[in-house]
């Protein structure tokens, strides 16, 4: 299975149910876009992105679903996608006012979850938003989104 | 970056603030402290509960009643020394009395007296109206029963509590108020959570929360969720399963905040 196929069943039909409510969809990000993004993140909290990530944004640009947020590439509060503004950058800022996340790359968060990677160990964590508690380790962030993509759609 | 503020003159009665039922039942839930009235006004209060229809506070008034659980309201420390089990669950019905909506939090605050709220988002204050602490004995439950509650929240109790606004006339009215579009509120009624939002928990289900629709609120998420996140998460974090503390918690009024669009976010 390619990675555009990997997420195409799940995420088509999320867009799909999007399209009808009403609700922003986004296209995916162009390759200069990325490479923006890559260099914007390992500048501020010296850390590469996992090609999964970039995998993702390729097919879309950012995910507001059901609760579910997948940080996009560029949004900020300065500078927003429609009323999207969770960009990657900017959320990692606003997540790392508390120390314990400067130790992650957050790449979304749900009502009681944050989806990260440990910068330590490299692995792709589910932990309760507050307090934190793994909830659950996947093999890959694609693996993680896969997951939680299809939770949020049922 | 400027304060976020709602600060024109609010209404009397703001959506999602205390009826007339939720202060009655505030003066009871208080008065259940007041030394010599013993559990009267506790099972005063769990009996307009069960009148008016609504059995799981019925519950919690009438497990109020018990002495231990009012100590625990009190925030004492002595319910933690009787035992983890007995801990959690004194500490469950001290933090529901904080999480009725509007109500007070049983814990000597008259309402609304609370500290305003602040926190930093991306390196600036913010000041979250209507959001103030409340005094609160916190105390982290078990991991199987945070996790059962998970479970519970993702099978189907953020559906049936966004079910429950949009199905509630009064409620429905304050969405619109809080500035959902009919399309939005539709989404709202088909159990979905709007983008741009997220259903929060008042006390977390990590520690003393429940999926009770008083202990729920519809929040938009950035910045707002983020900044109560952060600083619950500075608050507890150090806590392990079965710890206790008080803390100073951001409360968030009602069940939709902001309750009124046009705030500023930073």
């Amino acid at each position: 299975m390619t990675a555009t196929t990997m997420y195409d069943n799940v995420l088509s039909k999320i867009h799909e149910e999007q399209r009808e409510a009403g609700e922003a969809v986004f296209a995916g990000a162009s390759d200069a876009r990325l490479a923006d993004l890559v260099e914007e993140a390992r500048a501020t909290f010296g850390a590469p992105l996992p090609d999964d990530y970039l995998d993702f944004l390729r097919e879309a640009d950012g995910l507001d679903f059901n609760g579910l947020v997948i940080y996009d590439s560029h949004s900020s509060p300065e500078a927003r996608t429609g009323h999207f503004w969770q960009g990657f950058v900017a959320a990692n800022l606003a997540w790392r006012e508390d120390a314990a996340n400067r130790r992650c790359l957050v790449f979304g968060d749900t009502d009681t979850d944050l989806l990260l990677q440990d910068l330590a160990s490299g692995e792709f964590r589910r932990v309760d938003r507050v307090g934190r508690d793994l909830q659950e380790v996947f093999p890959s962030l694609r693996a993680m989104f896969e997951q939680v993509l299809a939770e949020r759609a049922a | 970056m400027s304060a976020v503020q709602n600060s024109s003159n609010p209404p009397s009665r703001t959506p999602g603030s205390p009826d007339g039922w939720d202060v009655v039942h505030g003066v009871l839930d208080v008065a259940g402290f007041v030394p010599g009235l013993g559990a009267v006004p506790d099972l005063l209060n769990a009996g307009l509960y069960a009148v008016r229809g609504d059995l799981g506070n019925a519950a919690l008034s009438a497990a109020a009643a018990v002495p231990l659980f009012g100590d625990a309201a009190k925030g004492t420390a002595m319910a933690v020394k009787a035992g983890r089990g007995l801990a959690a669950d004194a500490g469950e019905a001290a933090v529901k009395r904080a999480v009725r909506e509007g109500g007070d939090d049983g814990l000597g605050r008259a309402l609304g007296t609370g500290q305003p709220y602040e926190a930093l988002v991306r390196g600036e204050k913010v000041t979250l109206d209507g959001v103030t602490m409340r005094s609160v004995e916190y105390v982290k439950r078990a991991r199987d029963e945070a996790a059962e509650l998970r479970k519970a929240f993702d099978g189907g109790g953020r559906k049936d509590f966004l079910v429950s606004l949009a199905s509630d006339p009064r409620k429905a009215a304050a969405l619109r108020e809080a500035g959902f579009s009919p399309a939005e509120i539709e989404r709202i009624a088909s159990g979905r959570v709007p983008q741009g939002w997220q259903v929060h928990h008042k006390l977390p289900l990590d520690d003393g929360g429940t999926n009770d629709f008083g202990n729920l609120v519809l929040i938009k998420n950035d910045p707002y969720h983020i900044a109560v996140t952060n600083t619950q998460r500075t608050l507890t974090g150090h806590l392990e399963p079965g710890g206790a503390a008080r803390v100073e918690w951001p409360m968030i009024p009602g069940f939709v905040y902001p309750a009124k669009p046009g705030v500023t976010a930073p």
